[in-house]
C-alpha cells in the first residue's frame, strides 16, 4: 500500500546515506545554520628549531627541523601558517621560501636589512600565509633557504660566522580554520 | 667553524650543515665531498672566535691610533669611523 500521509513532524528519523545525497541539491543552500561555526581553530602543529642550519648555495634547501605535517579534517577548511625564521647571511639578501609539499611555493621571500659583511647583524624573516590544500590528506609545510651567493653563508639561528645558535629559535605554525 | 674549514678547502663547495654537526653535511649541486678527517684537520688551523675577535680589536685600535698620528682628533675619527 502507497504512503499517502506521514503522520507528525517526527514521523521519519535516521540517516541519510550520503550516496543518496546530491550536490545539486546541496549547491542550492546559501548559508549555514547558526549552530555550524566557521572560522575556528580546530587543530594546531608547530616545530620548533634550536639549533643552527647553513648553506652556502644558491639552491634553495630544506631547513632541517622545519616542516610540520597536518591532516585537514575537511577539504574546505584553510590552513593558516605562520614562520619566524632568525637569519643571517654574509651576502644580502636574506632569502627564503615556504612550500606545501615539494612543488607548491607558497611564499618567497627577500630579506635586504641585513648589510653584507656584518659579521653581527642578524634578522628575523616572517612568512604567513592562508592556504587553501583542498584536501583531507596529510599536507606537509616547509621551509628553505638559499645564500645569495655560492660560497657565502646563509644561516638559520645563528650569526653566519658563528657555529652556535645565537640569534634565536626559528619556528613554523600551521593551524587548521574551519572553513 | 665548519664551514670556513669546508670553505678554505674548496671555496665554490655547495653544502648545507645541520645543528653545527660535521655528521650532518649534504653535498649540493655535484660538489665533491670531502673526508671529515681533512674537515677537522682544516678547523684546528683556524683561529677560534675569541681569537677572531681579540684581532678586530686590535686592528681597530691600531688604526684609531695611526689616523691620530696623521693629526686627526677623537671627533673626526669618531665621524669618520663611528667608533
Amino acid at each position: 500500500m502507497a504512503i499517502t500521509r506521514l503522520g507528525g513532524a517526527n514521523a521519519i528519523t535516521g540517516t541519510i546515506p550520503q550516496g543518496n545525497i546530491a550536490n545539486a541539491s546541496l549547491g542550492a543552500v546559501t548559508a549555514l545554520p547558526a549552530a555550524i561555526t566557521t572560522g575556528d581553530v580546530l587543530q594546531v602543529v608547530s616545530a620548533n628549531k634550536t639549533n643552527s642550519f647553513t648553506t652556502t648555495s644558491t639552491s634553495f634547501s630544506d631547513v632541517t627541523g622545519l616542516s610540520v605535517s597536518i591532516t585537514p579534517s575537511s577539504s574546505s577548511n584553510k590552513i593558516l601558517i605562520l614562520v619566524t625564521l632568525y637569519m643571517s647571511a654574509e651576502a644580502s639578501p636574506l632569502q627564503a621560501k615556504l612550500f606545501r609539499g615539494e612543488s607548491t611555493e607558497l611564499q618567497f621571500v627577500q630579506d635586504y636589512a641585513v648589510a653584507a659583511n656584518d659579521y653581527a647583524t642578524g634578522s628575523s624573516v616572517n612568512m604567513s600565509i592562508l592556504d587553501t590544500p583542498s584536501t583531507t590528506s596529510a599536507t606537509t609545510y616547509k621551509v628553505q633557504i638559499a645564500s645569495s651567493n655560492n660560497g657565502n653563508n646563509a644561516k638559520v639561528n645563528g650569526r653566519w660566522d658563528s657555529g652556535s645558535a645565537d640569534i634565536g629559535d626559528s619556528t613554523i605554525t600551521v593551524m587548521e580554520i574551519a572553513g | 667553524m665548519i664551514e670556513k674549514a669546508i670553505l678554505k678547502i674548496n671555496p665554490n663547495a655547495e653544502f648545507t650543515i645541520n645543528a653545527n654537526d660535521i655528521d650532518q653535511i649534504t653535498w649540493l649541486n655535484g660538489t665533491t665531498p670531502i673526508p671529515k678527517a681533512d674537515i677537522e684537520s682544516k678547523m684546528a688551523e683556524l683561529p677560534t672566535a675569541e681569537e677572531e675577535a681579540a684581532q678586530r680589536e686590535n686592528e681597530k685600535a691600531s688604526g684609531k691610533q695611526k689616523l691620530k698620528d696623521l693629526g686627526l682628533t677623537d671627533a673626526e675619527i669618531k665621524a669618520l669611523t663611528g667608533a
